[in-house]
């Protein structure tokens, strides 16, 4: 049934209900008012023609007609819920209705995250499951399996992090040992061009990549327009680009690390709408953006730590 | 009574998709995948997910959808 039909069936019988009512209740009123007219009646006229004895319950007959007159008259007219009160009712009916549409709503937007985060989850698994049995690869091979990690995660943005048609960026950076510098490995962007443009390279602790890096914690900013976010997560004067502020409003920053370890590298989102990667739930029932991240980034690793025992022969 | 083979024992549903879904990660671990291979596993992942919905959800699309 639609929510537009169900809402003027609603309406509608809650307005049969209280025509019934307000029926019956008029209905009560004038018995109330005619009976208590005819007692009180009778017991005045009797008091005249009845023996003195008799008196005393003929004046308990007015009385008792006096007081249901005055309930069918008063009383009843104080609680009088006409067809405005009915329709207020209604309404609060309706309202009412609503809001446990929109509960239903949320929960099923909850149920669809984790459900979703759950299966994503399980092509990782399969994807280090089947990386672990297939031994040593080249690096290229291991390179096109954190790409389609990262792809994956990529395909249920919306979905997991909220993320729609926007100035997105997501990428994993690899640690160099050689040069000592974070670089870029994978990139995904909206555009081909985008991605295939040069990246830059980080210095650990230089931006938000180096700092998450360096201090092996996830950094997250919901606004780095802010005073305080941009203090402490720009990138260097020689490094900083225009575009940066525009196109960096929200950033998530994520160490690949097992163990506390020194991490491998930074997984990396960001975004150009405000708030879309934040640190603490706002409690208004929306999902955390960050976990699907950190899901990935515990992922990649793992495959890491598995291509350096297969490669080498080193111990886990 | 005839008796059913042991290789035609059925399959949970959620085994089904779980096959399907480690035979495309098995060739995009070897870095040979198709084209198509990213694209099937995103399909079986969001199939998977729905498997896991709570029936009740899909009760209350189709009764608003009537």
């Amino acid at each position: 049934m639609k929510r537009t039909d169900l809402e003027a069936r609603i309406r509608k019988r809650s307005s049969r209900i209280f025509e019934t009512y307000v029926s019956w209740r008029r209905k009560i009123q004038i018995g109330f008012v005619v009976f208590g007219v005819v007692v009180a009646g009778s017991g005045e006229a009797l008091s005249n023609m009845v023996p003195e004895d008799y008196k005393q319950y003929c004046y308990a007959a007015w009385v008792v007609g006096l007081a249901a007159a005055f309930v069918g008259g008063v009383v009843v007219a104080f609680i009088d819920d006409g067809e405005p009160e009915a329709l207020s009712i209604a309404n609060e009916a309706v309202s009412e209705l609503r809001a446990q549409d929109a509960e239903i709503d949320e929960l099923e937007a909850e149920f669809t995250w984790i459900t979703h985060l759950y299966a994503v989850s399980q092509f990782y698994r399969e994807l280090i499951e089947a990386a672990f049995l297939q031994g040593n690869v080249s690096p290229q091979v291991q390179k096109s399996r954190r790409a389609a990690m990262l792809d994956q995660l990529l395909a249920e943005k919306e979905t997991l992090l909220g993320v729609r048609d926007e100035r997105w960026n997501f990428a994993i950076y690899l640690y160099n040992s050689e040069n000592g510098l974070l670089e870029c490995d994978t990139c995904r962007r909206p555009t081909r061009a985008e991605e295939e443009a040069p990246h830059r390279s980080w210095s650990p602790g230089e931006g938000h990549i180096g700092l998450a890096f360096q201090s092996k914690r996830r950094i997250i900013a919901a606004n780095t327009s802010e005073p305080e976010a941009s203090a402490l997560f720009d990138a260097p004067e020689s490094k900083r680009l225009e575009s940066d502020r525009a196109l960096y409003k929200s950033i998530a920053s994520i160490p690949i690390l097992l163990n506390n370890e020194q991490p491998v590298g930074v997984l990396v989102a960001t975004t150009d709408v405000e708030r879309r990667f934040s640190a603490s739930r706002d409690g208004s029932g929306s999902r955390d953006s960050v976990e699907p991240m950190r899901q990935l980034a515990s992922a990649l690793a793992l495959l890491e730590r598995l291509h350096k025992v297969s490669s080498t022969g080193a111990t886990a | 009574m005839s008796r059913i083979a042991r290789t035609d024992w059925p399959v949970s549903d959620i085994d089904k998709l779980d096959q399907d879904l480690g035979k495309q990660v098995s060739q995009l671990s070897t870095g040979r995948a198709s084209a198509n291979s990213a694209s099937e596993a995103t399909r079986i992942i969001r199939e998977r997910a729905s498997h896991m919905m709570p029936p009740v959800f899909a009760k209350i699309r189709r009764d608003r959808s009537k």
